[in-house]
């Protein structure tokens, strides 16, 4: 064990980690004063304070998952964990939950966090742990068994819909599919699988109003001219076009003054890319291809299968949200509330993020690929 | 496969389960991979889309978004005359926009609610900028955040809006400054200078349309907002970029000689009851400098909406769709550029040029004036009987149509339309001024086309072009693009542009341009041009008259004159166009002429051209005419002998041509000077003006006789020389044509004065 002890965590991941930390947080300095003078406490700062608070609590984070030891304290948890943030989830809805904007999606632990950002590391912990378990990962593949083992993930999610949260399942879907075929799931299985994801999205658009909504938004029908999901959607490319190569410079940025609503979160991208221009956006989606390069590479060569499965899951977390929340900014798909990983303001995102970064990380440490 | 392999031997030697890579991790982490790197591909590829294709686009939109709230106005250029008097000038003002956004979060703190703060701002900003309460509500309630309430206040205006908002503590709502034009002159040179529209642009017409890029500037902003609670943001925050003011333009135009043109204009349409309006374009030949441009009807340009004199303004709305259309085909049309009209025999100095430069003529060429025949047509002098067999500068003088058509003849058609097209009578001038009119003239002309156009006929030209062309003939031959904006400057007297003179050609030679003004003088001095004469200035010109056979109208004649002087060392040309009089006649453009006659006084004097009597002027001085008797005549007869005489007339009381004159004065068979009025009364109650005799003592003859005739007085003396007494003591009240006889001193002869005689 010293000598695993003294194997170095991949370069390459922590160095485009620690690069995507860094620009993200500038990016939120430049982004959020003007919007941030408009809150009710009037103070510039508030947001770039407690971003700097979140990114030290973040590398401790890192820190804590990639030092911790990985057998003892994070493979041997994995149901313990998950059912842990099952039961925060279930805490939003007790008088501890928050509601903002006709959502409960926090919880005031003094601090006050989103479980459902936690549930996504955890369900990855879990998944992979199933499918890795000697005993279990035969059975986990065939369709009863996948049931039985879907079956706590989905009360999670139920949960996660009454928030309601659907972005949210989107990509807990999308991860769970890929950690699905990763795991190797009986042939037939795959055939049910794309059965279920049809299924549930045909549902989706049905029973959801929300989802409803956002998509006739985005294709332009049934919907008022200044409804503030078009309203993001056209800013945001306002922004985008006015920053051309090398963009307007950075702090320079007109529509984070007022125009684009919370330019410090969701659409942080957009105030990038007219600071920074086309030169920027394409440093940061490089940043992010090494992350994900390196990330599955990890996966690859991971010392065991629930390693690698997890490297998996926390990979593709990483690449959906970062290729869904570019794709709604651009105008690529319809708004949805997907937030852009090391970037986006707020405390539990930044902090699962760079928690999931330190297990990778942890991980990376003792894959074998390093002499290849 | 070799990395498999090695990947068993540290695996083996770091793990503690079994050697975990499958395959299918590995499979489907390349595939994952490969699909992240396609996506991410995509997404570089939207955004270099999104930034490079439709950058512009986005951008632009972008920054009308983020300039479209507050704005703070662009001071616009000054217009000056040439001699740098003010036309038009920008004047500070305000403007008051609000932000919906600040005035909702505001009203949701205001103890009414949001509804009844609305309200109160309405009801406040309408009381105070007297717009209407409800109309300013339902805007404050709409969507959007800017709002621009009023724009153009006056200062006092928007103070009065920062009292307001003070006193009220009222949030959202901005005064900001802006600009407004102003017009010392109010309606002078209106068409030329043109005016601007609500968006401050030029509008419709002159220098404010065609140089609005030049003076309109850039406006500055004010890019960042105010908090949601109305506060206003710190200093540092605020981006404000500073508006750059418009340039100045310096026209060619001379205010006081607008002035004049204007005057004149404005007296004949009055004294010539003249119903389709009236232009004139004073020129300066050498250059092409427009000295003064004027359309009547004119308009002020500080209101130019409003309706215009002579129209019903009950129904009159400022600015509907009708009113404008109303005030575009009338008081707002510079007829000097934007109507054509037949020129008449002003144009027989085309021909003239034309002939004289292929040598098919001389001044001393004979002629028959007999009738030509030509395809069916019989074309006649104006004198029926014709004036028989006479040189070419006495056809020119008597306006022989026949020995013009002979002229155009000898010519043949392809060289005199190369003439027409050489004075720039087919196309358009190039002035920088809009709406320029294209001129209509055959294409393809027979000989029977050309054979009217000798004389002016049949072809239709716009003031300008006959203008310029004249100028041409004044100065040597040269045609030059009429110039009116004459240099642009900024704030600081730097010179942005100077706009030289532009030669377009050299039509004729100036051999030519001197025999044609000297028969263009005769005809003045001793033709039908003779209204125009003014003792004293040599001027050469042409009258012309053509009926408009295009509108319904019958017997509507376009009188016109065009002139140079001095003939000897041209300084200006005038064109006076006088549109359908109906007071006086309609022969030989008598009124035109004599508005000429006026303008040349006025101008030259105002030049400070010397006046120098040839011989001629100098015996036409002291020769006496028999005032001849009108009494029991109508008006028309009465004004016709005048017109076709050397005297000038007044008529008191009823001045339609059907009136019957009653009196006259001075009284038939008394002999007067040269250019003396006549009063003609129709009516016995109605009062002339008096006038107050002058002090002529010492006086040469002619400065004596150019101050009487300027004041409807009337002289008579019997040698040449300096005044030594006057037969009505100075400083008496006289009626207007009363006889003053002068005592003169012929100075060079020694003779000793002869005894003042006093005749009323």
């Amino acid at each position: 064990m010293a000598d695993i002890r003294k194997r170095q965590p991949d370069f390459w991941l922590l160095l485009s980690v620690i690069l995507l930390v860094i620009v993200g947080t500038v990016m939120i300095c430049s982004a959020s004063p003007a919007t941030s003078k408009n809150s009710a406490d009037g103070d510039s700062y508030t947001v770039i304070k407690k971003q700097l608070l979140y990114v030290t609590i973040g590398f401790g984070c890192m820190f804590a998952a990639y030092a911790a030891n990985f057998e003892r304290l994070i493979k041997k948890f994995s149901i313990v964990y998950f059912a842990v943030t099952i039961l925060l989830l279930a805490a939003v809805f007790s008088p501890l939950g928050v509601e903002l904007n006709y959502s409960r999606r926090w919880i005031n632990l003094g601090l006050s966090i989103q479980p459902s950002e936690f549930f996504k590391t955890a369900m990855i912990l879990y998944l992979a742990y199933v499918f890795s378990h000697p005993k279990i990962k035969d059975k986990a593949r065939g369709m009863w068994g996948l049931m039985i083992v879907i079956a706590p993930i989905a009360c999670g999610m139920v949960l996660i819909f009454l928030e309601p949260h659907v972005s949210c399942l989107i990509i807990l879907g999308i991860v769970m599919v890929a950690m699905m075929v990763f795991g190797r799931l009986k042939p037939y299985m795959y055939a049910v699988l794309g059965g279920g994801i049809a299924a549930a999205g045909v549902a989706a658009y049905t029973f959801v109003p929300h989802v409803q909504k956002r998509l006739n938004s985005f294709f332009g029908s049934g919907t008022a001219e200044n409804s503030s999901d078009t309203w993001q959607a056209t800013q945001s490319l306002y922004a985008i076009g006015s920053g051309g190569l090398r963009g307007v410079g950075l702090g320079e940025s007109m529509q984070k003054q007022l125009y684009l609503p919370e330019p410090y979160n969701d659409f942080i991208f957009a105030i990038l890319a007219e600071e920074l221009g086309f030169l920027g956006c394409v440093a940061v989606i490089l940043l992010f291809v090494m992350l994900i390069w390196r990330g599955f590479k990890v996966a690859m060569f991971a010392k065991d299968s629930y390693s690698a499965l997890v490297a998996v899951g926390l990979t593709t977390l990483i690449a959906t949200q970062f290729i869904l929340n570019i794709a709604v900014v651009t105008n690529i798909l319809p708004v949805t509330g997907v937030s852009l990983p090391f970037f986006s303001y707020g405390g539990t995102s930044l902090m699962t993020m760079m928690l999931n970064a330190g297990i990778l990380l942890n991980i990376s440490r003792e894959a074998d690929y390093i002499k290849f | 496969m070799a990395r498999k392999s090695s990947g068993k031997i540290s695996g083996t030697l770091l793990s503690t389960e079994s050697v975990p890579n499958n395959k299918n991790i590995k499979i489907w982490s390349w595939v994952a991979l490969s699909v992240c790197i396609v996506a991410s591909v995509v997404l570089i590829g939207r955004v270099a889309w999104l930034q490079f294709v439709r950058g512009d686009e986005l951008s632009q939109a972008a920054y009308e978004q983020q300039n479209s709230g507050r704005t703070i106005a662009a001071s616009r250029g000054a217009i000056y005359d040439t001699n740098g008097s003010v036309l038009a000038v920008s004047i500070s003002a305000n403007k008051i926009t609000a932000s919906r956004t600040i005035i909702n979060s505001t009203g949701d703190d205001y103890e009414g609610g949001r509804e009844e703060y609305q309200k109160m701002i309405a009801k406040g900003l309408s009381d105070i900028l007297g717009i209407e309460y409800d109309g300013l509500l339902e805007k404050l309630k709409g969507s959007g955040n800017y709002l621009e309430i009023a724009s153009k206040l006056d200062i006092e205006v928007g103070d009065k809006v920062t009292e307001w908002k003070k006193n009220n503590n009222i949030k959202g709502v901005y005064i900001d400054s802006d600009t407004k034009r102003y017009y010392p002159n109010g309606s002078l040179a209106s068409h030329v200078i043109g005016f601007t529209g609500k968006d401050g642009d030029g509008l419709v017409c002159g220098v404010e349309v065609a140089l609005n890029d030049v003076l309109k500037g850039t406006a500055g902003r004010v890019i960042t907002e105010v908090d949601a609670l109305g506060n206003e943001v710190p200093t540092d925050e605020v981006k404000r970029i500073d508006p750059i003011d418009g340039y100045n333009v310096t026209l060619t135009l001379d205010a006081t000689i607008q002035y004049m043109v204007e005057e004149a204009l404005q007296d004949a349409t009055i004294d010539f009851g003249v119903e389709e309006g009236c232009c004139c374009i004073v020129m300066d030949p050498d250059t092409g400098d427009i000295l003064a441009m004027a359309s009547n009807p004119s308009f002020d340009l500080n209101s130019p909406y409003s309706c215009p004199d002579g129209m019903d303004p009950t129904d009159w709305v400022n600015g509907s769709s009708e009113t404008v259309e109303i005030l575009n085909s009338t008081v707002w049309r510079n007829k000097a550029l934007t109507d054509t009209y037949e020129p008449g025999s002003t144009f027989k100095t085309i021909t003239a040029c034309a002939g004289l430069e292929e040598g098919v003529v001389t001044p001393e060429t004979e002629f028959s004036d007999s009738a030509v025949n030509l395809s069916g047509w019989t074309i006649h002098c104006w004198r029926r009987e014709g004036h028989g067999t006479e040189t070419f500068a006495k056809a020119i003088m008597n306006s022989c149509n026949p020995i013009m058509v002979r002229v155009s003849q000898k010519l043949g058609i392809k060289t005199f339309y190369s003439y027409v097209a050489a004075f720039g009578f087919t196309e358009k001038t190039g002035i920088l001024l809009s709406g320029e009119a294209n001129s209509v003239i055959h294409t393809n002309p027979t000989e029977i086309d050309m054979a009217v156009a000798s004389f002016g006929q049949r072809l239709q030209i716009t003031p300008l072009q006959l203008v310029s062309a004249y100028s041409a003939v004044a100065n040597g031959g040269y045609l030059y693009e009429p110039r009116i904006v004459k240099e642009i400057t900024d704030n600081d007297g730097n010179v942005i542009q100077r706009y030289e003179t532009e030669t377009v050609r050299q039509v004729i030679s100036n051999d030519t341009s001197e025999k044609v003004l000297k028969m263009l003088e005769d005809t003045v001095s001793k033709g039908g041009g003779s209204r125009a004469y003014v003792s004293g200035y040599r001027i050469a010109g042409k009258t012309g008259t053509s009926e408009t056979t295009t509108t319904d109208t019958t017997g509507r004649y376009v009188c016109s004159f065009a002139g140079i002087a001095p003939a000897d060392d041209p300084e200006v040309v005038v064109l006076v166009v006088v549109d359908h009089p109906t007071i006086g006649g309609a022969s030989g453009g008598v009124q035109a002429a004599s508005v000429a006659g006026r303008l040349f006084q006025e101008i030259l004097d105002y030049m400070e051209i010397e006046k120098r009597y040839t011989e001629d002027d100098l015996k036409n001085l002291l020769s006496a005419y028999e005032v001849p008797s009108f009494t029991e005549g109508t008006v028309a007869d009465a004004t016709y002998t005048i017109n076709l005489s050397t005297f000038n007339y007044v008529i008191v009381g009823d001045k339609s041509d059907d009136a019957k004159i009653v009196a006259q004065f001075p009284a038939p068979g008394v002999k007067v000077a040269r250019e003396s009025t006549i009063v003609l009364y129709t009516d016995l109650e109605s009062n002339i003006s008096q006038v107050r005799v002058p002090d002529l003592n010492g006086l040469s003859l002619e400065d004596a006789h150019a101050t009487l005739v300027g004041m409807g007085l009337n002289m008579r003396a019997y040698s040449l020389g300096t005044v030594v007494g006057q037969s009505i003591e100075a400083g008496t009240y006289v009626d207007k044509g009363s006889v003053i006889e002068l005592d003169v001193i012929d100075e060079e002869s020694e003779n000793a004065g002869n005894d003042a005689v006093v005749e009323n």
